[in-house]
């Protein structure tokens, strides 16, 4: 079955229920409505969806399914470079847009032949992560591994008819994709977009004035809320919050649950490649286990493995492997990267982790140099060939270095003879997107380098 | 240490500025804060001054330079 035909019939349910942004919204059947209509125009197999209104990216991506065409969305937080590289990557010779504020195709390639040289047949949405290569790779999620993920996560996640959720995050990740809007969509929830630029006090307001009983988040982001929730405008009443993305301490999820006294907290992992989701922690085990992501969805295998792939016992730190009925098709056009992570049969996650007894699962670290920093994923190799493209730039060695607030922050190392720190922090605010700005920049004589020579990323203070 | 310079020193603990801090530096394009990067800041600030902002306080277009954050706190 597709994903229009079962994400629509669970919609028909709800025909009278309303997703939108600010005064702009549309019902449920408006919007089944809608979507076959675009879906009726000619369209090219896959489409990128770039719009400054998630909500226009949401009507985008309805319209995508309903015409079973491929959606690949784009986020413009993530600078033009990056931007510019997905199109290439995936060779998208279309884009919707929302440039004057109405949703419009947009051709950006004419030359772009029309022949597909992937088999997209039932691929319903290409999600881009970066990776240690530092280009973007193309996640195929397909309609099955969609409508069992969701299916999962409505098993544990009691939303209904009665929930409103606010999106506060943008589409183009995948937690928020599925985990929020096409879970509400199949649920009948109330969907407001949260369209304000990020400004927890604001953000505070707007989830009274909704009336908002659902909302999910980093725990960075939960953080700050917390820090502003119960000024003027009162606690947010909160029925469920969905939690991921990032390391979750004690101390936050203490604060977390001193601040939201009334609401559910779910600490939930995943990963596009999964799906996303992978595991949940009951409400009930949060203040006991908060640190832990829960035990696997229903249909999801979970293992800790050693570097061979041999199973740890429980209480052994290994890396997170997985078997998913949600796991993508592959990486678009990259079927080395693709053996790569899928080996053996298992899902490999690059998450170091450890099981319990019980068979809860705590995310610990990362195998190889990620920085996760709020919640954003960054890797270092992007950061380090964008600055070693900079003029007097010889080196750079980019790490996350612990932090009790945002969970890591970007160290920057430069090799960079005759530039002056002024000149060289202006240089990254000027070639980096924001999220990659790094928090600490120090200019040296040289890098730290293993035995055979290779830029050791982490580590102390060198010459 | 006067208000300006516990000001000062919260903006050099999220920044990565070696330089020092004048008024007319650029919040984004000088000190490098993002709106996360932002959000740290204004926790540190009230938390180091007991203050609260609310929301009206908080509107990134008249927070833009060092200046800015000196008249919000009115130092």
């Amino acid at each position: 079955m597709t994903m229009w035909k079962w994400i629509s019939r669970q919609m028909r349910q709800y025909p009278d229920q309303t997703v939108g942004e600010g005064a702009d919204s549309l019902t449920y059947a408006e919007l089944i409505w809608e979507s076959e209509a675009r879906a009726k125009s000619p369209l090219p197999s896959k489409i990128g969806i770039c719009c400054r209104s998630e909500w226009n990216t949401a009507r985008a991506m309805l319209c995508c399914l309903a015409a079973e065409k491929t959606a690949v969305p784009l986020s413009a937080r993530y600078g033009e470079l990056h931007c510019r590289h997905i199109v290439e990557t995936m060779e998208l010779s279309h884009l919707f847009t929302d440039e004057g504020g109405e949703l419009q195709l947009r051709c950006i390639d004419e030359d772009r032949p029309d022949s597909e040289p992937e088999n997209l047949t039932s691929v319903a949405v290409i999600l881009c992560t970066s990776g240690t290569t530092g280009l973007p790779k193309g996640a195929m999620l397909t309609d099955e591994g969609l409508i069992a993920n969701l299916t999962a996560i409505g098993e544990y996640f009691p939303l209904n008819g009665n929930d409103r959720i606010l999106i506060a995050r943008p589409l183009y990740h995948c937690a928020v994709l599925v985990g929020e809007f096409l879970i509400s969509l199949i649920k009948g929830v109330r969907i407001r977009f949260y369209g304000g630029t990020f400004n927890p006090s604001a953000l505070v307001n707007r989830l009274n004035e909704e009336q908002a009983s659902v909302f999910c988040g980093t725990p960075t982001l939960f953080h700050h809320l917390s820090h502003f929730a119960g000024r003027g405008g009162g606690v947010p009443s909160l029925r469920m919050a969905a939690i991921s993305g990032e390391c979750l301490t004690p101390a936050v999820a203490d604060k977390l649950q001193s601040a939201f006294p009334q609401t559910d907290f779910y600490h939930v992992y995943g990963l596009t490649e999964a799906g996303p989701r992978a595991c949940w922690l009951p409400p009930d085990e949060f203040h006991a286990h908060s640190q832990s992501a829960g035990y696997p969805l229903t249909g999801v295998c979970a293992q800790v493995v050693d570097e061979q792939g041999k199973s740890l016992p429980p209480g052994t730190d290994g890396e997170l492997v997985l078997r998913t009925p949600a796991a993508m098709r592959g990486y678009y056009r990259q079927p080395d990267a693709t053996a790569h992570v899928f080996r053996g049969g298992w899902l490999h996650t690059g998450d170091v982790a450890r099981m319990d007894e019980a068979g809860r699962v705590t995310i610990l670290s990362r195998l190889d140099d990620m920085i996760i920093r709020g919640g954003i994923n960054i890797y270092p190799q992007e950061i380090e060939d964008i600055l070693c493209a900079i003029e007097g730039v010889r080196e750079a060695a980019a790490c996350g270095e612990r932090d009790e607030l945002v969970g890591q922050k970007i160290r920057v190392r430069v090799v960079a003879p005759g530039m002056s720190a002024a000149a060289l922090s202006r240089a990254c605010r000027d070639r980096l997107p924001p999220h990659q700005w790094p928090d600490i920049l120090e200019l040296t004589d040289s890098l730290p380098r293993n035995g055979s020579g290779k830029v050791i990323r982490k580590g102390g203070k060198t010459g | 240490m006067d208000d300006r310079e516990k000001l000062n020193e919260i903006f050099r603990e999220v920044s990565a500025v070696e330089e020092p801090i004048t008024e007319e530096m650029d919040l984004q394009m000088d000190l490098g804060w993002d709106s996360l990067r932002m959000v740290e800041v204004i926790v540190k600030i009230e938390e180091t001054f007991d203050r609260e902002f609310d929301e009206s306080d908080l509107n990134p277009d008249q927070l833009q330079t060092v200046g800015d954050m000196y008249r919000l706190l009115e130092i």
